[in-house]
């Protein structure tokens, strides 16, 4: 585990501790993991977009 | 199997782990929840690589960037976990990682962020010409640790073109980056109905497409540019053309030349675009950042690009163009400084001449229709710009006469059925032919070294064409001598037209004479005809004697033997006519001629053109012929009177009259001999050799008529001779005038012996009554006269002097125009004419 750990940071995969356990529960479950893949850069994806558009809210809010 | 309940849970969990900022409950989440589900059950290309696979793949990303000390780590560390138990699904591990690689932490997504599927922003089209400075993905900006974005392709890509463009620019660099990262997105996204941003993933497959000539999603075809534009699905703005790739490809897929363009070009191409479109899918399979960019397709298209640039120059240049001639046009187009354009058009030319090496014939030979009696000269000619390049005019010429031959054999000689024989001989040739051909394909590739094979390989196609056509003409030739008779033929031109047999002239001419001298409207052809036949009979059966006796108008000897030379003579008679040429007030003379009408095959050799100029020979021979008889009727007439009256043999006149005939006659039969013997039966010496030597139907025809035109040219019918011949004619027509006085005489001489014995008789029967001999002054003048020559006329004195004088006068013309003349025959003559000095000591006085 650690080492797989160790392994994802060198990769730089941006990946901590329990995303990663979370992801290699889902591939020994049998999930395609390209799709996994896909699933997580989508999410990254997601989550940056949303704090975009909090830090716009917020900068609206603090400018009015 | 996923267990879909462990699925879900352990999905919700990863979504709150990588997107903190959303309560769970959040509708959103869900939405999020259902997004991760669908695109986990989705069907992805799933070729699992192996984990050494995507170690491998790791390590080259990791050299790549840069971190090489990174990539020694990574080696021991896979080593570390091989060894480590537990690591049963380490290749799903791993790939995963690697797919995950570079991905940067949520924080530095911020400038790139544009929005999500949460928000659905405008399309936004992308500057397509931002697109042609795309890079390899492989080599990201050294500033940026995460170029390929995994926030997917479209909006990313507008924007990260964007910055890539300001980053260049404001860098220097070229090295823009391309977001090509998670391709698989494009297809879900494009199944999201993503909207009207097109990626530079779609744009790779439109322009396989296009290369295709195939429409693609955003690669509309537009008439008025004649090139594929630029328009997205959603928001039609027409960009600038694509790189240059669109227009060539489009103008080459769209103008296929029909039997120019080699099905295997368009096969490699198609290969080349297989090829592009498997690395397409495999990146997509792979997940590689740098699949297939459009800057690859840029640099793997290049070289068919100008391949195909240049086949399109050569198609407009050569389209008007068809066989033999469009292998030229492709030739000299091939002449072109570039050596790699020179070895495509060398390739294209080679296929070009392929199918042509299997059907010479019918390119560079066109067919004109002609009425099959003129077959061999008019029906094929060469058309020599339409040479292929290989072929030199004498092989070409060659191949024409062989190919003319073939065809005349089967049309004209009947024989429709001829080929080859023995197909092996077809296949020797073909087999010659098409080695050649193959010698041909390898002599063309570096023209100028392989001169000298070219030139070997030239040689092998002339001589399976030699081959060819020495068959044909051979065959040819041996039907003409052989199944039409053409040696029979010209015999009988010989010896009917140019008067060769001397009994069929004779019997002849004693029915016709008295035919010939009434007015040519009174004659009648059939009538003719009939004496020419029954005269023809008459001396071309065997066993008849030969003679006047059986000419007549009894038509047709039934009684005689027919012998061998039954078929001879049908075969004369079915070929032999009568011809009156119509013109107002000429006697039968002028008009009558004979005729020989020959069929198709002979008639190659036998044209219109040869039997008219049989024509005229026979007309100078027959007039020559009709002077020679009166000539000779005027001997019989002399004799006769020398016979009755027998005092008249001392006469001055007749005595007189005797000499200018006996120099006509002289001058005649000289002129005889010459043109029979000399001119005729020297030149036929050499025809008979000449096609006996003949190897095709042209020397036939070649040996015949200089043949004839030997024959013209010394019978001083040529133009050059026309003086001379009109010298000639005058004499003919003194001495026919003369023959005809000379018979006036002779009746005048005959009545006159005819009334001296009547007064003679009278003056016996006076004297035995008793009474005087002469009743009167008359009679007694009469019996006077009795034992004396009786007095001629002196009209007839006068007469034979202008004959006299008019002869002597035309003929001193006439020869010193053979005196002179150029030609040695003649000269002959001439020495002959005057053998013993006579006309010239007369000329000389």
């Amino acid at each position: 585990m650690d080492a797989l750990y160790d392994l994802s940071q060198l990769l730089e995969t941006g990946l901590d501790r329990e995303t990663l356990a979370v992801l290699i529960g889902l591939t020994e479950q049998g999930v395609n993991p390209e799709a996994l893949a896909a699933v997580v850069k989508e999410l990254r994806r997601e989550s940056a977009a949303l704090r975009a558009a909090e830090a716009e809210a917020a900068e609206v809010e603090g400018g009015s | 199997m996923p267990d879909p309940t462990a699925v879900t849970a352990l999905v919700r969990a990863l979504i709150e782990a990588e997107v903190p900022e959303l309560p769970p409950g959040d509708e959103r989440a869900l939405r999020l929840l259902r997004y991760a589900l669908r695109i986990l059950g989705s069907s992805m290309p799933s070729a699992l690589p192996s984990a050494s696979q995507s170690a491998e793949l790791a390590r080259r990303r990791l050299v790549h960037a840069g971190r090489t000390e990174d990539a020694l780590a990574l080696s021991r560390r896979l080593r570390a976990l091989e060894a480590c138990p537990g690591a049963r699904n380490l290749p799903c591990v791993l790939h995963l990682l690697t797919c995950l690689m570079q991905s940067p932490p949520p924080g530095s997504l911020a400038a790139f962020a544009r929005g999500s599927l949460l928000e659905r922003t405008g399309g936004r089209a992308i500057e397509s010409g931002g697109a042609s400075r795309p890079s390899r993905a492989a080599v990201p900006l050294p500033s940026r640790r995460a170029p390929s974005c995994s926030d997917g392709i479209g909006r990313a890509d507008a924007s990260a073109l964007q910055h890539a463009a300001a980053a260049a620019a404001a860098s220097g660099g070229a090295a823009a980056t391309s977001a090509s990262a998670a391709p698989a997105r494009t297809g879900w996204r494009a199944g999201a109905g993503s909207g009207g941003v097109v990626g530079e993933e779609a744009l790779v497959r439109d322009l396989l497409y296009v290369m295709q000539n195939i429409e693609g999603r955003h690669l509309k075809w537009d008439d008025k540019a004649d090139s594929f534009l630029f328009q997205p699905a959603e928001r039609p703005r027409g960009g600038p053309p694509l790189p240059q790739l669109t227009p060539a490809a489009a103008a080459a897929a769209a103008s296929l030349a029909p039997g120019v363009v080699q099905a295997a070009e368009l096969s490699e191409w198609l290969r080349l675009l297989a090829v592009l479109e498997s690395q397409r899918l495999q990146g997509l399979s792979l997940q590689l950042p740098a699949c297939l960019s459009l800057l690859q397709l840029l640099v793997w298209g290049e070289p068919p690009l100008q391949r195909f640039v240049t086949l399109v120059a050569v198609v407009r240049g050569c389209s008007h163009l068809r066989g033999g001639a469009m292998t030229v046009g492709v030739e000299r187009l091939g002449q072109h400084g570039d050596p790699a354009v020179e070895a495509y058009v060398q390739r294209l030319l080679r296929g070009a001449c392929a199918p042509l090496l299997e059907s010479l014939r019918e390119f560079f030979i066109e067919a004109r229709p002609a009425p099959l009696a003129e077959l061999w000269e008019k029906r094929y000619a060469l058309r020599p710009h339409m040479l292929p390049c290989f072929l030199s005019p004498k092989a070409a010429s060659r191949a024409l006469l062989g190919g003319k031959a073939i065809n005349f054999i089967r049309l004209a000689c009947g024989e429709g059925q001829w080929t080859f024989d023995a197909a092996a001989a077809a296949a020797r040739g073909g087999a010659a032919a098409a080695a050649a051909g193959r010698h041909f394909g390898a002599a063309f590739e570096p023209r100028t070294v392989n001169l000298a094979e070219r030139a070997a390989g030239e040689a092998t196609l002339s001589a399976a064409i030699e081959c060819a056509c020495s068959r044909a003409n051979e065959k040819l030739v041996e039907l003409l001598l052989g199944r039409h008779r053409l040696q029979e033929h010209l015999t009988h031109l010989k010896e009917y037209l140019l008067l060769g047999k001397g009994d069929f002239v004779q019997a002849l001419m004693e029915p016709l004479l008295p035919q010939l001298s009434r007015p040519a409207s009174q004659l009648h052809r059939h009538h003719l005809l009939g004496l020419v036949e029954s005269a023809v009979r008459s001396c071309t059966s065997p066993g008849v004697a030969a003679g006047s006796g059986n000419v007549g108008s009894s038509g047709g000897g039934s009684g005689w033997a027919r012998g061998g030379s039954d078929s001879e003579q049908l075969l004369l008679l079915a070929h032999l006519g009568v011809l009156l040429s119509s013109s107002p007030g000429a006697t039968g003379w002028e008009a009558f001629s004979l005729d020989y009408r020959a069929d198709p095959p002979v008639s190659a050799v036998l044209s219109a053109a040869a039997v008219g100029e049989y024509r005229r020979v026979f007309t100078l021979l027959w007039r020559l012929k009709r002077v020679e008889l009166s000539l000779s009727a005027v001997w019989r007439r002399h004799t006769t009177a020398a016979r009755l009256v027998r005092a008249l043999s001392s006469d001055a006149l007749l005595h007189r009259c005797h000499l200018l005939r006996h120099e006509m006659v002289h001058f005649v039969f000289n002129l005889q001999y010459y043109l029979m013997f000399e001119v005729i039966q020297c030149s036929w010496e050499e025809l008979v050799a000449a096609l006996a030597a003949a190897s095709d139907l042209d020397g036939l025809i070649g040996a015949h008529s200089a043949f004839l035109s030997a024959v013209v040219q010394k019978a001083m019918l040529g133009p050059e001779n026309a003086p001379l011949l009109e010298a000639l004619d005058a004499l003919f027509e003194t001495i026919l005038r003369f023959a005809k006085s000379q018979e006036l005489l002779y009746i005048h001489l005959l009545e006159q012996r005819a009334a001296a014995k009547q007064m003679a008789a009278a003056a016996a029967a006076n004297t035995a009554a008793g009474g005087w001999g002469a009743a009167g002054a008359a009679e007694a003048e009469a019996l006077l006269a009795e034992g004396d020559a009786p007095p001629l006329q002196p009209h007839f004195y006068e007469q034979l002097r202008v004959h006299a004088a008019q002869y002597r006068q035309q003929f001193a013309a006439f020869f010193a125009q053979v005196t002179r003349h150029a030609s040695l025959d003649l000269t002959f003559l001439s020495f002959r004419l005057d053998f013993n000095a006579y006309y010239e000591s007369l000329g000389g006085a």
